[in-house]
């Protein structure tokens, strides 16, 4: 299953503070919280490991249809391997390992599962409307008879004329910029 | 502690982080963290954080992964107190 997350660098600096006593040991278990404080960058590596697990929890989420919940202990960051661009890592959640990709600019963060397809993002909010035309191309479908709902666990589905396609996507927005992840190939 | 008393500071220690100003109008035990006050999910913890100094109280991850609403917020501190 697919899921996305998107960090703008700039609206997290004015929103979290992530020095403040006790911050890090609330999202972060013990090995990330060495590998963050050991690392020559310490705020990509926050935001960098935080925007893998809110990509896995929402992969999780849609896969085993869970109802909300906060637990980023839960998700468990490691092999994680940077380049000045890019990091692949694996995130593990119970006993499942979820491989993920992040792509790292000076003023973003995009994370997304390994099994995305595509994955795109954008200065404005309009990853949304980017998505449904991605998908009325690939299956031929009027644009206008495509909508994106969300389920009781708020997890958003794309319908046609009201039905869930059941196509596994992810959609992020924080700040300046908006993302979606998806698959065409798998249901 | 009374209710009243604990939801009243639990607007006061939300509202810094809340991104929809209109939520807390309506400002009630349903009221949810993301859906109606759009905190980002990275303050959650500052949420948590205000709310264990506030009341000298450690909330625990169990307790945290089902915090999403005021209400939960208010019987997780109840609990705590009671324990305490």
């Amino acid at each position: 299953m697919i899921g996305n997350d998107i960090v703008d660098l700039n609206l997290a600096r004015l929103q979290s503070n992530w020095e403040r006593h006790g911050y890090l040991q609330k999202l972060f278990t013990e090995e990330e919280q060495k590998f963050i404080i050991n690392s020559n960058n310490q705020e990509l590596n926050v935001w960098l490991l935080w925007s893998m697990k809110e990509a896995v929890y929402k992969a999780v989420q849609r896969k085993y249809k869970l109802e909300r919940f906060y637990d980023p202990n839960q998700f468990v960051c490691s092999q994680v391997q940077l380049t000045p661009e890019k990091a692949r890592g694996e995130v593990s959640y119970q006993d499942e390992i979820f491989k993920t990709t992040s792509e790292l600019f000076p003023d973003k963060i995009l994370s997304y599962t390994a099994n995305s397809e595509f994955s795109h993002f954008s200065e404005e909010k309009n990853a949304r409307s980017h998505l449904l035309q991605k998908v009325s191309k690939h299956f031929l479908i009027p644009l206008d008879s495509l909508n994106i709902t969300k389920t009781g666990q708020g997890i958003p589905l794309i319908t046609y004329h009201g039905d869930n396609l059941q196509i596994p996507f992810s959609l992020s927005h924080h700040g300046n910029y908006s993302a979606y992840a998806l698959s065409l190939n798998m249901s | 502690m009374k209710e009243k008393e604990i939801l009243d500071s639990l607007k006061k220690i939300v509202t810094p982080y809340v991104q929809r100003k209109e939520g807390l109008e309506n400002f009630n035990e349903k009221t949810d963290f993301i859906k109606d006050l759009e905190v980002n999910s990275a303050n959650l913890v500052d949420v948590i954080l205000d709310v264990e100094d506030e009341f000298d109280i450690e909330i625990d991850n169990d307790s945290m992964s089902g915090m999403l609403t005021v209400g939960d917020a208010k019987n997780i501190i109840e609990r705590k107190l009671a324990s305490a």
